[in-house]
C-alpha cells in the first residue's frame, strides 16, 4: 500500500520481547503443526507397519529358522557298530564308547601349557598336541577315540579352546585272533578290511540324532523344543570261526614258521559237510587294536585268500579224482613206474627220488607221490579232462567266501596249453591257487563229492538278541559218492607207513590227506627260484566220516621244505584239537589202556 | 374446525386413578462388607498364581529328574559296554594261555574217552600225558606275543579297569 507523502512516519514499531514459553495463538500455524504431526505420524506407523510386516510376512521363515539355528542344538548320536562273535558266541569284536579330544587354536590362550597339561592326561607327546595345537585352522583333533575316563578328566580340566565329544572305539578283545578274518575299521569306524569291511553295510547301523534347545549358558531348556531321533545299532555277526580252535591253529602256524625259519604259512580249517570256516590263520599277522600306518602290507594280508601259490602234490588229488571219475583207473591198477617220463621232446618229468622202475598200484602212486606215475595217468586222461575237473574244483574263480580281496587263483585254458602244461597241471605245477580253494578241494572229496562253497557267516542276531541264521548256497556235485570214496581210501594210504604224509597220522583218528612240495616261481626271470619252496599237508579227518578238514601250507622253509615234514605236524596238532572241540569221539582202537 | 370438533368429540374418557402404595420410612439395607470378598479373590488368585508356579516346578523337576536318568542309563550302559570289553579281554585264549604258563599248568594231553555199555562206540582212546612245555603260546619270546597285550595299545587292560 502507497505511503500518504509528507506525512510523518510512525516510529517503527518494536516488536515485543519473545516469551520463550508463551504458545503461539496464530492459528493458522497451529493447524499446521497439527497436520505435520498427523502426517508424521502416519508415515512412523506406516513405516513400523511396514517393516513388521516385513519381518512377520515376507521374513518370518527365515528369521524363524535362524532364531531357531540359535537355541537350537544338534547332537549326533553314533550308531554302535555290530558286535562279532565266533560260533561259539565269545566277542571277537565290539565297540565301546570313548572320547575324542579337538580343539579351536585359536581360543587356546597359552598354547604350550595346554599341551603340557593335556599330554599327561592323554598319554600323548606334549610336542606332538603343541604341533596340533599350532594348526591355523578353527578345527583339530588333539586325539580321537580314548578312553572315555580321560576325556572326562580333560573335560574337567576346562581348559579354554579345548573340547571333548562322544565317540566310540572299536575294539578286538582276542588281540591279533583273526585279525585278518576280522579286518579292522578306520578312524571314522568304516570297514577297510576282512568281516568288518564285508559287512561294513550290516555292521554300521544307522546315526541317529537329538534335537533341543538349549538357553545362553548351554543348558538345555526343559521344556523347550526336542526332538530324539534314536540310533539304530548295527547289526551283531556269528561267524562260524571258533576263537579257541583260531589260536590254537595260529600258534602252532607260528611255531612251524618260525621252527623252519619259513617266510610266511597259513591254515584253513572247514567243516565238509557245511562248508563253515573253522578257522583262517596267517603268519605274519598283526593286532587290529594297534593298527597304524606304520603295520605292514604283508601281516595285514589275508594270504590263506589273497595269496596263490603252485600247488604242488596236492593237486595230484584232482588228477586222480578226474582219472578214478573217468574210469582211467582203479586204486588197484598196477603200473610199471618209471623215475622219469619224456613227455614232450623238451621236457622230461622226473620223482623227486630215482628209483628203478617199479611195479605200483595206483594208490601207491598217489601215497609215495610220485610225479611218473601220476602224470602217466594224466597223459591217459587227456588236457581236456584234466582242465575240466581243475574248473569243476573250483580254480580259476573265486570260492564265493565273505571276505574281500579273493583271488580266483590262475589256470590256463586247456586250448591255450603247451605239450608239457599237461605234466605241469596234473602235479601241481602251472596252476595257481589260494589255501582256501585247495582246502575247499579236499573238503568236496570229504564230503562225498559234493563242493560246498566255503562261507564264514553262520548267522546274524536281531535286536531281540535272537539269532537268524545265514542262508547257505546249495552243494554241488563234482565227483560221484563212489569215487570220493574210492579217492578217500588212497589218501589214508599217504599217512599209512610207507606214504610222504606220516607226520600227520593221529592215534585217535583216521586221517586222509596229501603232501605238497612245490617249488616257487621266479617272477622277475621267469622259471622257478632255486632253494624256494612252498610245502603243504592237505587233508581231513575221521576219514571214514569227516569232521574237518585242515589245509597247512607253509612258505619258503627253509629248515626243510617237505610238506609231510613241515606241514604235516601242524595239521596234527590242529586237527586233534579241532576234532576234540567238536567232541568227536576216537574211532581207532586204544594201543594201550592204562 | 370440523376436525377440531371431530377430536374434541373422540377424546378418550379419563383414567381412573391408581391406587398407589403409600410411601412409608423403612430401616436401611445392612450394607454387605466387602473386605472379605475381596481377600477371597485374592487369595484365589493368588493360590491359582502359585498352583500355576508349582505345577510349573513340579514339571521342570520331572524334566530334570528324567534327564538325569538317561544320562545315569547312558553312563551304565557305557560302563557295561566297558566291563564287557574287559571280561573279553579277560578270557581272551592268549592271556588264559599266559596266565597258566605262569601258573606252571600245561594244556591237557589225549582224553581217554570210555564207551559205556550200550553205548554205539567201542572205541576207548589212549590217554595222553599233559605236554608241558608245549602249551599253546608256551616258548613265546615277548616279542612273538600276539594277544595284543604289548605297550603301545591305547586301551592297555591295568590301566583302563583302574579308571572310574
Amino acid at each position: 500500500m502507497p505511503q500518504a507523502r509528507g506525512r510523518k512516519r510512525p516510529p517503527p514499531r518494536r516488536r515485543p520481547q519473545r516469551r520463550p514459553l508463551r504458545p503461539r495463538r496464530r492459528r493458522v500455524n497451529g493447524r499446521r503443526r497439527l497436520l505435520a504431526l498427523l502426517i508424521l505420524s502416519v508415515l512412523a506407523f506406516m513405516a513400523i507397519s511396514g517393516r513388521l510386516i516385513v519381518l512377520q510376512v515376507f521374513d518370518a521363515g527365515s528369521l524363524d529358522q535362524a532364531a531357531a539355528r540359535q537355541r537350537t542344538t544338534v547332537i549326533d548320536l553314533p550308531a554302535t557298530r555290530g558286535r562279532i562273535f565266533d560260533r561259539n558266541l565269545n566277542d571277537l569284536a565290539i565297540s565301546i564308547p570313548a572320547r575324542s579330544v579337538w580343539a579351536d587354536p585359536r581360543l587356546v590362550k597359552d598354547k604350550p601349557g595346554t599341551a603340557a597339561r593335556l599330554a599327561k592326561v592323554l598319554g600323548v607327546k606334549k610336542a606332538t598336541l603343541a604341533g596340533r595345537l599350532a594348526s591355523k585352522g578353527r578345527f583339530v583333533y588333539l586325539v580321537r577315540r580314548v578312553p572315555k575316563a580321560r576325556g572326562d578328566i580333560v573335560q574337567r580340566l576346562n581348559l579354554p579352546g579345548v573340547f571333548v565329544e562322544g565317540a566310540v572305539a572299536r575294539r578286538y578283545p582276542s588281540g591279533s585272533v583273526a585279525a585278518q578274518v576280522l579286518g579292522f575299521v578306520d578312524i571314522d569306524g568304516n570297514g577297510q578290511a576282512g568281516i568288518e569291511q564285508q559287512y561294513d553295510g550290516l555292521l554300521r547301523g544307522n546315526a541317529g540324532k537329538i534335537l533341543l534347545e538349549r538357553d545362553p549358558q548351554g543348558r538345555a531348556i526343559p521344556q523347550g523344543r526336542r526332538s530324539l531321533e534314536p540310533a539304530e545299532p548295527g547289526t551283531d555277526l556269528v561267524l562260524t570261526i571258533d576263537q579257541h580252535l583260531q589260536y590254537v591253529t595260529e600258534q602252532a602256524l607260528f611255531r612251524a614258521v618260525r621252527q623252519h625259519k619259513a617266510k610266511a604259512g597259513s591254515v584253513v580249517v572247514m567243516s565238509p559237510p557245511t562248508g563253515e570256516v573253522l578257522a583262517m590263520a596267517n603268519v605274519p599277522t598283526f593286532d587290529p587294536n594297534r593298527i597304524t600306518a606304520r603295520t605292514k602290507a604283508e601281516a595285514r594280508k589275508n594270504r590263506a585268500i589273497a595269496d596263490v601259490f603252485e600247488p604242488g602234490s596236492t593237486n595230484k588229488t584232482i588228477t586222480a579224482a578226474a582219472a578214478l571219475q573217468h574210469g582211467i583207473v582203479t586204486p588197484r591198477t598196477e603200473t610199471i613206474v618209471p623215475d622219469n617220463i619224456p613227455l614232450c621232446p623238451e621236457k622230461t618229468f622226473r620223482d623227486s627220488h630215482s628209483h628203478a622202475p617199479e611195479l605200483m598200484t595206483f594208490a601207491d602212486i598217489v601215497a609215495k607221490s610220485s610225479n611218473v606215475g601220476t602224470i602217466m595217468a594224466a597223459r591217459d586222461l587227456g588236457r581236456e579232462r584234466l582242465y575240466k575237473a581243475e574248473l569243476d574244483f573250483g580254480y580259476g574263480r573265486k570260492s564265493g567266501v565273505d571276505l574281500p580281496g579273493e583271488s580266483p587263483g590262475i589256470v590256463r585254458d586247456a586250448k591255450s596249453w603247451y605239450c608239457t602244461d599237461l605234466g605241469t597241471n596234473a602235479i601241481g605245477q602251472g596252476v595257481a591257487v589260494t589255501v582256501l580253494q585247495m582246502a575247499s578241494v579236499y573238503a568236496t572229496v570229504a564230503n562225498h563229492g559234493v563242493l560246498r562253497a566255503p562261507t564264514l557267516l553262520r548267522g546274524t542276531v536281531d535286536a531281540r538278541g535272537h539269532i537268524a541264521k545265514a542262508a547257505r548256497k546249495p552243494g554241488r556235485r563234482v565227483l560221484s559218492a563212489r569215487t570220493a570214496k574210492s579217492l578217500s581210501k588212497i589218501l589214508e594210504g599217504v599217512v599209512k607207513e610207507g606214504g610222504t604224509g606220516t607226520q600227520a597220522a593221529m592215534e585217535e583218528w583216521r586221517v586222509a590227506g596229501k603232501t605238497g612240495t612245490a617249488r616257487k616261481p621266479d617272477n622277475v626271470r621267469g622259471g622257478y627260484r632255486p632253494g624256494a619252496y612252498v610245502g603243504s599237508f592237505i587233508g581231513y579227518a575221521p576219514a571214514e566220516k569227516p569232521a574237518v578238514v585242515v589245509a597247512v601250507v607253509i612258505d619258503e622253509p627253509t629248515r626243510g621244505y617237505y610238506g609231510g615234514s613241515v606241514a604235516a605236524p601242524v595239521f596234527r596238532e590242529v586237527t586233534g584239537t579241532a576234532l576234540r572241540r567238536l567232541g568227536v569221539v576216537p574211532t581207532l582202537p586204544a594201543k594201550a589202556v592204562r | 374446525m370440523s376436525t377440531t370438533t371431530t377430536a374434541r368429540a373422540q377424546r378418550p374418557a379419563p383414567r381412573p386413578q391408581l391406587q398407589l402404595p403409600r410411601l412409608r420410612a423403612v430401616a436401611p439395607i445392612s450394607r454387605v462388607p466387602r473386605l472379605p470378598f475381596l481377600l477371597l479373590t485374592i487369595a484365589a488368585i493368588v493360590a491359582g498364581v502359585f498352583g500355576l508356579v508349582a505345577l510349573n516346578v513340579s514339571v521342570n523337576q520331572q524334566s530334570f529328574q528324567i534327564s538325569e536318568l538317561q544320562d545315569q542309563n547312558r553312563l551304565a550302559e557305557a560302563r557295561w559296554t566297558a566291563l564287557q570289553a574287559d571280561v573279553d579281554r579277560l578270557k581272551a585264549p592268549a592271556r588264559i594261555a599266559k596266565a597258566a604258563k605262569s601258573a606252571k599248568l600245561a594244556p591237557a594231553g589225549r582224553p581217554r574217552v570210555v564207551a559205556l555199555p550200550g553205548s554205539q562206540g567201542r572205541a576207548v582212546a589212549t590217554p595222553g600225558a599233559a605236554t608241558s612245555p608245549a602249551a599253546p603260546g608256551a616258548g613265546l619270546t615277548r616279542g612273538d606275543d600276539q594277544s595284543g597285550w604289548t605297550a603301545g595299545d591305547p586301551f592297555p587292560l591295568k590301566r583302563y579297569l583302574a579308571e572310574p
